[in-house]
């Protein structure tokens, strides 16, 4: 069911390099649409950062950056966490994706996702993590969200 | 449209009430909503669902007065997203006075086989009316 292009077939082939990564993710398509980029990893977990563009807001009364971008930025940074742990590329799809919005974000902030792959099964990944813009102790929003594995 | 959100029309999402009479917002193929080469991205369709449940709400709500805030929204990716046009409603299973639940699907072939689901819990603020002049 999947197609791999050939830039992503070589990342497969060399081991899941998340830097390399994202320079095809925002290269193309929604990455590119949203403007995507990578900001810092550890052991585990992954943090993307996503400039709260105004073409990004949904609430324009209010200058709330619209939660559906901050889905594509944490979906997007919720299976790079998983392919970071796993130290290589394999197919994953998103089964479910929760997030409680503790506060709102504004256009002009910098909204960073930082996800956190804790349990990886044979068949499914568990993954959980926040939103900030800047201040972790302050999040946006709390992320859990569950990927199966070679769907 | 005016009057949705550069977010909305970043997707490209075109609003319409069908001969039902049920109100859908469409979301056409395009390069801003490509994921993973041959599927649409998780988030657009997230995006998409979203969008519908914000305004089938505002609809029955039918008060530019009440703010609506969503504080919880859990997303079933079901199917994968195809290179087509994806149609979308939602429908509110509580609107109560401060809290409103409502579900909104996304299909593209069949509406019986969702590619995506959303359940999304708002808040409600309304204005005070007891406040006098």
């Amino acid at each position: 069911m999947t197609l791999i292009p050939p830039e992503v077939l070589k990342l497969l082939k060399d081991g899941f390099e998340i830097r390399k990564f994202f320079e095809l993710v925002h290269s193309f398509g929604h990455g590119k649409a949203i403007g995507l980029e990578f900001s810092d990893c550890g052991e585990g977990w992954v943090e993307l950062e996503m400039e709260g563009r105004p073409e990004l807001v949904g609430v324009p009364e209010e200058n709330i950056i619209s939660s559906g971008a901050m889905i594509s930025l944490v979906d997007t940074c919720a299976g790079s966490a998983l392919w970071h742990k796993l130290g290589k590329f394999e197919p994953i799809v998103t089964v479910d994706l929760r997030l409680d919005y503790l506060r709102p974000a504004f256009a002009g902030e910098t909204l960073y996702a930082r996800c956190e792959c804790y349990k990886m099964t044979r068949s499914i990944a568990f993954v959980r993590g926040i939103v900030h813009t800047g201040e972790r102790d302050r999040p946006v929003a709390h992320v859990a969200g569950t990927f199966m594995r070679h769907p | 449209m005016s009057g949705f959100s550069p977010y909305a029309n970043l997707l490209k999402l075109e609003p319409r009430i069908d001969e039902d009479g049920v109100f859908r917002i469409v979301m056409p193929y395009h390069e801003a909503v490509m994921g993973r080469p041959g599927f649409l991205h998780g988030g657009a369709i997230a995006g998409l669902l979203e969008l519908t449940a914000f305004e089938t709400l505002k609809r029955a709500l039918g008060d530019e007065n009440v703010a609506m805030k969503p504080v919880t929204v859990t997303t079933d990716f079901m199917r994968g997203g195809a290179h087509r046009d994806t149609i979308c409603e939602a429908y509110i299973e509580r609107l109560g006075r401060r809290m409103a639940n409502v579900e909104a699907f996304a299909w593209q072939k069949e509406r019986q086989a969702p590619i995506a689901a959303a359940q999304i819990n708002f808040l409600l603020e309304r204005p005070h009316p007891h406040v006098s002049a």
